[in-house]
């Protein structure tokens, strides 16, 4: 599916806030059934992560697995599959803190 | 003597649910419609001596024709099926579709706008496959912040706060998909009618861990219609030809109470992961309308698109204490001869989940239980159980819209 480049801006305008910047995890489960643009990153961990005192909702990048507690990192990543007259999709997901 | 201003209560008169859910090939959204369109007139009338100009308004409760169908003119399809062309509105609010298009029916009829109104809910789904409708579900979520979630993964990150914090157990989770498909066996309108061991529910496929494929309700298609009316004596119908006393009002079930609530989209920002405060809003909203607790409630129909939504549900419903769900449920408690039957019908789980049907068949399947009775046992032993009230319990998205109803027999 073409991505329009409006909405994608709209989207991931506040990825600043987010990159290079670490949080906690709160609770993680590992999806193994999902939608087709996301197949290809399967198995993948979504989490629910505290920064600062608020909480946010990531995937994590393919093949990372977390668990309650751990420490990640907020990093830029393709997120979909897209066909390749498409913008490719970038945005925040995350890996285990070094 | 009645007050002039006390207002009439709503009963419902009518009720239809789809021959039966499932993964219907020759059906279309349009035959859905039609059926259950003919099928709830047909349930108070001799179709033949019916005057359908009775039915003043159509409400349609629906999530996603636009993408499953390429249809977004809904409720002029349902309208154009009678001759009269009722005013038709769609109310759309993801899985709690149906039950708020009750809602938008009940108002116009406590406004005294109209006496007797049709709410139908639809939804055909199966077209798609399972990861295509995964996509289409997941647009009930907060879609910029929850990116790349689906809903077995939001419903699996409340499994797990909900294990953390009460030891809730693959054990518990399985209770409830057993139970539930059990009951489907002997409702000849379910998706499934096939029976499942705990072992076999806990050993099949992961989908978003804690949360396995018999933890998570199919994607059906389906319709189901109610007729509602504020009209209170006589007969059912202004129809002369039509004059039995079983269609008579009396007979009828009443919508006592109902609540209404919601909360965040997305989960990262709710108060609780243990609980769904729009639940504990809605019901206590709809308990205090009906002047009942949750102790007056024997039976339910509530909101179990994956098993741990049931043990939420029963917990916020007030009907056990928090964190003994699961193990309510594993001691029998929420079947036959428990403390509260949850979900005769088999639920999402069993019967389907036609996403924009499922709020009005919670309504349409009680209130025919209220009026006839469920047959238990079997031989000599068999036996009508009935009920006095009855609590539906719809949820949208994973938890950001509830909707509570409470039906007196």
């Amino acid at each position: 599916m073409l991505l329009n480049p409006a909405n994608y801006w709209r989207k991931n305008k506040n990825w600043n806030n987010f990159v290079g910047k670490s949080g906690e995890v709160v609770f993680v489960t590992k999806v193994e059934v999902t939608s087709p643009e996301l197949q290809s990153f399967l198995p993948y961990c979504f989490a629910i992560v505290e920064m600062e005192g608020e909480r946010y909702e990531f995937m994590g990048e393919k093949g990372v697995e977390l668990k309650k507690g751990d420490k990640v990192e907020f990093v830029f990543r393709k997120v979909s599959e897209s066909d390749n007259a498409s913008l490719i999709n970038y945005g925040i997901k995350l890996v285990l803190k070094k | 003597m009645k007050n002039k201003n006390e207002k009439s209560p709503i009963r419902i008169v009518g009720s239809y649910i789809s021959d039966h859910f499932g993964e219907l090939w020759d059906k279309s959204l349009n035959d859905l419609i039609e059926e259950a369109v003919l099928g709830v007139i047909k349930s108070v009338s001799d179709k033949k001596n019916f005057d359908p100009e009775e039915i003043e308004a159509v409400y349609v409760a629906n999530m996603a024709s636009g993408i499953f169908n390429n249809q977004l003119h809904l409720n002029a399809v349902v309208s154009e099926l009678f001759k009269h062309f009722p005013p038709s509105i769609r109310v759309e609010g993801a899985c709690a579709s149906g039950s708020l298009a009750m809602i938008a029916a009940q108002d116009s009829l406590n406004s005294g706008r109209f006496k007797t109104v049709m709410v139908l809910g639809v939804e055909k789904m199966t077209d798609f496959n399972s990861n295509e409708a995964t996509k289409v579900l997941s647009a009930a979520s907060d879609y910029n912040f929850e990116y790349g979630s689906t809903f077995p993964a939001l419903y699996a990150l409340l499994a797990k706060a909900h294990m953390h914090k009460y030891g809730t157990t693959r054990e518990h989770l399985s209770a409830v998909s057993v139970k539930n498909h059990r009951h489907a066996l002997t409702n000849p309108k379910a998706h499934f009618k096939k029976s499942f061991t705990l072992e076999q529910v806990s050993e099949s496929s992961m989908v978003a861990d804690p949360l396995r494929l018999l933890d998570c309700s199919p994607v059906s298609d389906g319709a189901s219609a109610v007729i509602l009316s504020t009209k209170n004596s006589g007969k059912l119908l202004s129809n002369k030809k039509v004059a039995s006393d079983k269609i008579s009002y009396k007979n009828k079930p009443k919508i006592i109470g109902f609540g209404h609530a919601q909360d965040s989209l997305s989960l990262a920002n709710r108060k609780s992961l243990t609980s769904l405060n729009a639940t504990i809003s809605a019901s206590k909203e709809a308990y205090k309308q009906a002047g009942l607790t949750p102790k007056d409630i024997k039976v339910a129909e509530v909101h179990d698109c994956f098993t741990i939504a049931e043990i939420l549900a029963i917990e916020d419903l007030g009907f056990f204490k928090k964190g003994t769900g699961g193990q309510a449920t594993l001691d029998g408690e929420t079947t036959f001869g428990g403390k509260v039957l949850i979900n005769p019908s088999g639920g999402l789980k069993a019967c389907g989940h036609p996403v924009g049907a499922t709020g009005v068949k919670q309504v349409a399947y009680l209130a025919d239980l209220l009026e006839n009775g469920f047959e238990v046992g079997d031989g000599k032993s068999k036996k009508i159980q009935n009920f006095k009230y009855a609590l539906t319990h719809n949820v949208g998205g994973s938890g950001a819209t509830v909707v509570v109803h409470i039906l007196e027999k």
